[in-house]
């Protein structure tokens, strides 16, 4: 008994504290566009399985946040800090192209708004899929081709599109499939842009569920930009509002939405339509 | 109705202490209204505790307070989260989350729908997030279903057309469905024929004898009458304990 009581917490406690430990950490972070202000004074922990919706008008610095967090814009002051499944720190502003290119097609996924952004439209969705699995090292063509048809339903797209490109989809479709893309390799982190924006009303209550349920079930850690408040609502756990390139107010999600105290927010919460 | 002693042997499930809150609307030129001011109250385990007041009088912001949908402006509200005492309006996201998670359940007036999602579904949830069986929590999802009188041909539904009875019912499910130390309600029957409303009174009191600490808001004095041990009277500026 007394060796396993010795034994146990030396192994376990490792793992404890990585999970206790936030997967992104941005502090003070700030990018310029020559004097002008893309985004400045950010900072927020992420922790593995949380939803973060950076919500804003167009013009308030989302984007800019999104891509410097993702480390596709370099920053200009602060920095980021990402920590990997095994608790290992990464410093983003100052990692080699390499390791963040690694980072972006294993760990990361990025959810562009436009598909044809994400996805290579002259290539089949099958190799769309495949090829981020590639990236990572498999080699087999029966696994991939079946991880293919497995994410094709699994973002329910029929099984017989497949070897067609994305070209030949539907916008909502080539969304979906952007989002199998991204989440065939079981990354941690998803940075989303406007995932639902060029979409019609039906299409995206259809792509909200099914991002809500692939999020929950998988505990996925999103960061997500959008201008929709109500996407915010249904998919978010907790919110930064961004203005003139500051954050306003963060909080949960529903707190920030029902009870808004700057008065910028404020104004955007009663600028919602009623349906 | 009863009005108990508020006993001092145990520790309070939740307790509410010197609480204020005003909301200043900054786009209708400022106006402040005070919500409450400078108030105390403890919920129990095992025991109801009953939010009374007018219309207006800052029951629901009280309730939505102790959930952390508001955000109060000064005072504490100290909740038992397992082995910690965590203070709610200053507790962080992470640890709200978790709050909801475990300790504290809410039911609302009002079911928010989410689109393409099915009642049994919508129910079965909160199980599902703990971790539960599927089989099991669908289960249990079917039964409460069941004795609310939620007609079987509506469980593969999405509630978004059910009548607005039929919704607050699948929301009362949603909430009862597992137990949490703490359940808040907000006239959960405010839309409910007699037989329906007979039923959640008895989930009411049987989630007391399961031990949860009930805060509600009830405007039918029926109910009221049934479930409440203590009353807490609600006005808004000035407060006080019944």
């Amino acid at each position: 008994m007394s060796t396993v009581s010795s034994q146990y917490p030396t192994t376990m406690e490792p793992m404890n504290t990585s999970t206790e430990q936030p997967l992104l950490q941005v502090e003070n972070v700030a990018h310029y566009y020559g004097s002008r202000v893309g985004c400045a004074k950010v900072s927020f922990s992420l922790w593995p399985g949380e939803v973060l919706a950076i919500v804003g008008e167009s013009g308030s610095g989302k984007s800019t946040l999104l891509n410097i967090i993702s480390g596709r814009l370099a920053l200009s002051e602060g920095s980021i800090t990402y920590r990997d499944a095994a608790g290992q720190p990464y410093d983003i502003a100052n990692l080699p192209e390499g390791a963040k290119r690694r980072l972006l097609r294993t760990e990361w996924g990025f959810v562009h708004q436009h598909p044809r952004d994400g996805l290579r439209m002259a290539v089949s969705a099958g190799g769309n899929i495949g090829e981020r699995l590639m990236a990572c090292g498999e080699r087999h063509y029966g696994t991939i081709r079946n991880a293919g048809k497995e994410w094709l339903h699994r973002v329910e797209i029929p099984e017989n599109r497949l070897d067609d490109t994305p070209a030949s989809y539907s916008g909502g479709m080539q969304q979906r499939l952007q989002i199998a893309r991204n989440l065939v390799s079981s990354p941690r982190l998803v940075f989303m842009d406007e995932p639902t924006g060029g979409l019609d009303v039906s299409v995206q209550a259809k792509l909200l569920d099914l991002l809500r349920h692939l999020v929950r079930n998988l505990g996925l850690a999103v960061v997500l930009v959008t201008h929709d408040l109500a996407v915010a609502r249904l998919l978010a756990d907790r919110m930064l509002v961004m203005h003139q390139g500051a954050v306003v107010e963060a909080g949960l999600a529903d707190q920030v939405l029902d009870d808004p105290h700057h008065p910028y927010t404020q104004l955007l919460v009663s600028s919602i339509l009623q349906g | 109705m009863t009005i108990s002693a508020v006993p001092t042997n145990t520790p309070p499930a939740l307790a509410v202490r010197n609480l204020s809150k005003t909301f200043t609307l900054h786009t209708q030129g400022g106006v402040r209204i005070e919500a409450f001011n400078n108030l105390n109250l403890e919920a129990h385990y095992g025991k109801c505790l009953v939010l009374h007041g007018p219309s207006g009088a800052g029951k629901s912001t009280l309730l939505r307070s102790m959930y952390a949908n508001y955000k109060p402006c000064s005072g504490s509200i100290v909740v038992q989260h397992g082995k910690e005492v965590v203070d709610i309006a200053t507790a962080t996201p992470r640890e709200i989350l978790a709050i909801r998670r475990d300790t504290i359940g809410y039911v609302s007036q009002f079911l928010r729908v989410i689109p393409r999602v099915s009642t049994l579904d919508i129910v079965a949830e909160r199980c599902l997030s703990m971790g539960e069986d599927k089989a099991l929590a669908e289960e249990k999802a079917v039964a409460l279903l069941r004795r609310l009188r939620i007609p079987e041909r509506l469980w593969r539904i999405a509630p978004a057309t059910f009548s607005g009875g039929e919704q607050q019912r699948v929301n009362i499910a949603r909430g009862f469905i597992r137990s949490y130390p703490v359940l808040l309600l907000d006239e959960p029957t405010a839309s409910l024929d007699a037989t329906n409303r007979q039923t959640v009174i008895e989930l009411i009191q049987e989630a007391k004898a399961n031990g949860c600490a009930v805060v509600g808001i009830f405007h039918d004095e029926a109910v009221r009458h049934a479930v409440a041990d203590t009353l807490f009277q609600v006005q808004s500026g000035t407060t006080n304990a019944a």
